[in-house]
């Protein structure tokens, strides 16, 4: 079975910021080719934790996952010979991705429309920011930080009269990434349709105010109402985040018959509740749930403390009720419906050997998102690449001899 | 020419998973046909409607537009014979159906691959579960909050070293809805390579978690679960790192520094004594006195505004923002320029407003330009137009239908 997108070569520049979008593509079957310094690397690879707790090129974690499937070109872009070369392979993709600030291309003497000049049919996709064209263009962002905060999601996220509360993890950097690779899926359509290449420019503040809906409707629609931090905000009631003997569950008891039937199965004394006060009308609707909800959760409480969270979960799904134990990453390394669906995938690599990694995001049944690959050693496929561009034994030679590559 | 010109979806989706994978496609031209009934209208409907409307199949609140937009809008109940019969006229032109349901609804609307490529041999079919379409957990019942404790999130983000809140915002559907849109493109480029459709199953946990996969392997790897960092950089490669306290009412500002450099710029720009204190100079430094710093930049902020603040650092080159909230992103000049909000317009009535902002072209490509056609449908509101116009079926052959229930239920 072949991948959809067999034959179709990518120069990835990306930093931290955009690598996961590479990553994506070569599951997808794209041929990811990522030009990094000679000797250091890019500086990712610098990135701890580490493999055996040892820094090496090889050895980061931040790196291993977020290349994997891609070839390494080790290429010094500093001087004069490694920028020729940077244009032969320009000249030579499908598709070019960077997440550097606007204007770091064009300051290595690759402005869009050269590169256009180079390679007709390039479409060059970007995740910044700010984006490349508004005037925040040029502002610093050394972290997805700032993306979070002027894009307005973060003002939500949080407990009242507490800080605003980022995303973090490079969560909004990799979601992201997402919308980079559906512009440039987009773009080469385009292309083979028209022949024509394109500018993708994917700004990260425009994508998070984009994922904060409501918020925008009640400002419209009352011209007054600023929601601010209220912690969870699950849209229903009953709903909230209640503990267990061994940790939390987030759970919507909807369906309050289904709740009820429950406790009293298992003896829990449930008090005034179990009447048409709170039984009657379409699940989620009553609003003597919104009116009471905090005796409510107390409520609910006094009978989830008496369990495990998974077994909490797994009882309160079988009974059509929503619930989802709050996990921790080991947890789903253990996860048995995971398990199940071969999610985790075994890499292997020469430097640090055999991990399981996140594997595949979706299941394709006819042309399936290849998982199992690694991420390169540094410099890996510098003399492959480089010879397919048309590159000499005797100029590879003499490339090398200087430092270029 | 629109990247996605002459693609036809039918969507069977609901709230936001679905409906948002076919909004990003067909904000980039493809044409979308949404399936809805009068008795299982869209949960958002109802959300946030404009003044003065209460009858919730006339039109659709704000987050229903926001997702619905552009899309054409059939109350066709494909689980009745006459239902069916229309789908499966659909079917034959169009090129993805694409479903966000758990996968004991996505079975009982008919919608199973093998019986559907019967139909149209190259047809692409996708469903976007919470949990995927088979494993010991795939009949869970998962909302957004749902997904986010399971897949960790919730208990990811917090404050520093303290326990989760149970954070439950709908980021996930957005998650899964891209990655929706991915899988989907990606049939499309197999199907015109090869003239083979597939079934894509999609569970959105997965996709979550592939999102931030880099902690799962440092789990596997070191054995040490991630905790909560609060505003602090989780990989500890910079500091400070942080939101502060402004002046006025719950105002904030984001400031990060990549490196020492970026730091001296800071410390410059803040002017006092203790910020050239050597014991900040190196990134070890501070982040060995990360409490202190925090305590200091936020004592230096809270007299100044975010707005003056992000101009001062950002002339110095330091990475530095304002923490927005909604009233301001709507007027941001940098959302604005980026066209990040688009204005859908009602028929002209007494009912104010007339319009509403919805977000806009999250993807801009050359030759995308978007342009909001028209809000979101009533339910049903296309029926006829679909019926008549793409379909070309006469009014026998509707009446007949309709006797088959096709707009029941």
């Amino acid at each position: 079975m072949a991948s959809p997108y067999t034959g179709v070569r990518v120069l990835d520049l990306t930093n931290g910021t955009g690598m996961y979008a590479g990553k994506f593509l070569a599951g997808l079957g794209m041929d990811i080719i990522k030009a990094e310094p000679v000797k250091t690397g890019c500086p990712e690879r610098g990135y701890a934790p580490f493999f055996h707790g040892e820094q090496s090129v090889e050895n980061s974690l931040f790196f291993a996952y977020h290349n994997t499937g891609k070839k390494s070109v080790a290429l010094d872009l500093d001087c004069k010979e490694g920028r020729e070369l940077l244009g032969r392979l320009i000249a030579s993709v499908d598709v070019l991705l960077d997440s550097h600030p606007a204007g770091w291309l064009e300051d290595k003497g690759f402005s869009f429309n050269h590169m256009q000049v180079l390679n007709p049919g390039l479409i060059y996709g970007s995740l910044t920011a700010f984006g490349l064209h508004g005037p925040y263009r040029s502002w610093a962002a050394s972290s997805e930080l700032m993306a979070n905060a002027a894009g307005g999601q973060m003002f939500e996220i949080g407990l009242p009269n507490r800080a605003p509360l980022q995303f973090g993890f490079n969560l909004v950097s990799n979601i992201c990434c997402l919308y980079l690779a559906f512009g440039v899926q987009a773009a080469l359509r385009r292309r083979r349709l028209t022949g024509e290449g394109a500018e993708v420019d994917i700004s990260m503040q425009t994508c998070v105010a984009a994922w904060r809906c409501t918020p925008y409707g009640a400002y419209q629609r009352d011209n007054s109402t600023l929601p601010t931090r209220v912690g969870p905000t699950a849209p229903f009631r009953p709903s909230g985040v209640y503990r267990c003997s061994d940790g939390m569950v987030i759970m919507n008891p909807l369906n309050w018959g289904n709740m009820i039937d429950w406790m009293k199965e298992t003896g829990h004394d449930v008090k005034q509740y179990d009447t048409p006060k709170y039984l009657e009308g379409p699940p989620g609707h009553n609003r003597n749930f919104w009116n009471e909800s905090d005796e409510i959760n107390r409520f609910i409480e006094s009978f989830t403390v008496k369990f495990r969270a998974a077994e909490l979960m797994e009882e309160a799904q079988r009974r059509k009720i929503p619930a989802g134990a709050i996990q921790k990453c080991g947890d789903m390394l253990t996860d048995r419906h995971l398990e199940e669906r071969a999610y985790f995938q075994a890499v292997e690599h020469p430097v640090h050997g055999i991990y399981r990694y996140p594997g595949a995001p979706f299941k394709m049944s006819g042309s399936p998102y290849v998982a199992n690959l690694r991420a390169p050693i540094l410099g890996e496929h510098t003399q492959e690449v480089l010879f397919g561009i048309g590159v000499t034994p005797a100029q590879f030679a003499e490339y090398k001899a200087k430092g270029v590559i | 020419m629109k990247p996605l010109e002459g693609i036809h979806i039918l969507d069977l989706g609901w709230v936001v998973a679905g409906p948002h994978a076919t909004r990003v496609l067909s904000d980039l031209g493809a044409s979308v046909i949404r399936f809805e009934t009068a008795k299982h209208p869209d949960t958002l409907r109802p959300d946030m409607p404009r003044k003065g409307v209460t009858d919730i199949a006339q039109e659709g609140g704000w987050q229903f537009q926001e997702q619905n937009r552009n899309k054409l809008n059939i109350n066709v109940n494909v689980k009745t014979p006459g239902g069916r019969r229309i789908f499966e006229a659909l079917l034959k032109k169009s090129d993805i159906v694409c479903c966000n349901q758990a996968p004991r609804s996505f079975r009982k609307l008919g919608l199973d691959y093998e019986g559907l490529k019967a139909i149209k041999p190259d047809i692409i079919v996708a469903n976007a579960s919470g949990l995927g379409d088979y494993g010991k957990h795939s009949g869970y019942a998962t909302y957004g909050p749902i997904l986010n404790a399971i897949c960790g999130i919730s208990g990811l983000i917090s404050y520093e070293n303290e326990a989760s809140f149970g954070y439950d915002c709908v980021i996930a559907d957005y998650v899964g809805g891209l990655s929706l849109a991915n899988a989907l493109l990606a049939a499309l480029e197999y199907r015109d390579r090869t003239g083979e459709g597939q079934f894509v199953d999609l569970a959105q946990c997965e996709q979550f978690i592939s999102c931030f996969g880099e902690l799962l392997l440092e789990r596997e790897v070191t054995g040490v679960d991630p905790l909560p960092v609060g505003n602090h950089d989780y990989a500890r490669r910079m500091a400070p790192h942080n939101v502060y306290q402004c002046r006025g009412i719950d105002r904030w500002v984001s400031i990060a520094c990549g490196d020492d450099a970026e730091w001296s710029r800071l410390a410059m720009c803040i002017g006092q004594p203790w910020a050239m204190d050597s014991k900040y100079a190196t990134l070890a430094g501070r982040l060995e006195n990360q409490a202190r710093l925090d305590a200091e930049i936020g004592r230096w902020a809270r007299s100044r505004s975010p707005i003056e603040i992000t101009y001062l650092l950002q002339s110095a080159h330091v990475s530095a923002a304002p923490v927005l909230n909604t009233e301001e992103t709507l007027e941001d000049m940098n959302l604005l320029a980026n066209k990040a909000f688009q204005r859908v317009e009602f028929a002209p009535s007494e009912r104010k407003p007339d319009s509403l902002q919805v977000t806009g072209l999250l993807t801009p490509i050359t030759g995308a330009e978007l342009h909001v056609q028209a809000p979101a449908s009533v339910l049903g509101g296309d029926t006829s137009f679909v019926l008549r116009q793409v379909l070309g079926m006469a009014d026998a052959e509707i009446a007949q239908a309709e006797t088959d229930g096709a707009f029941s239920g």
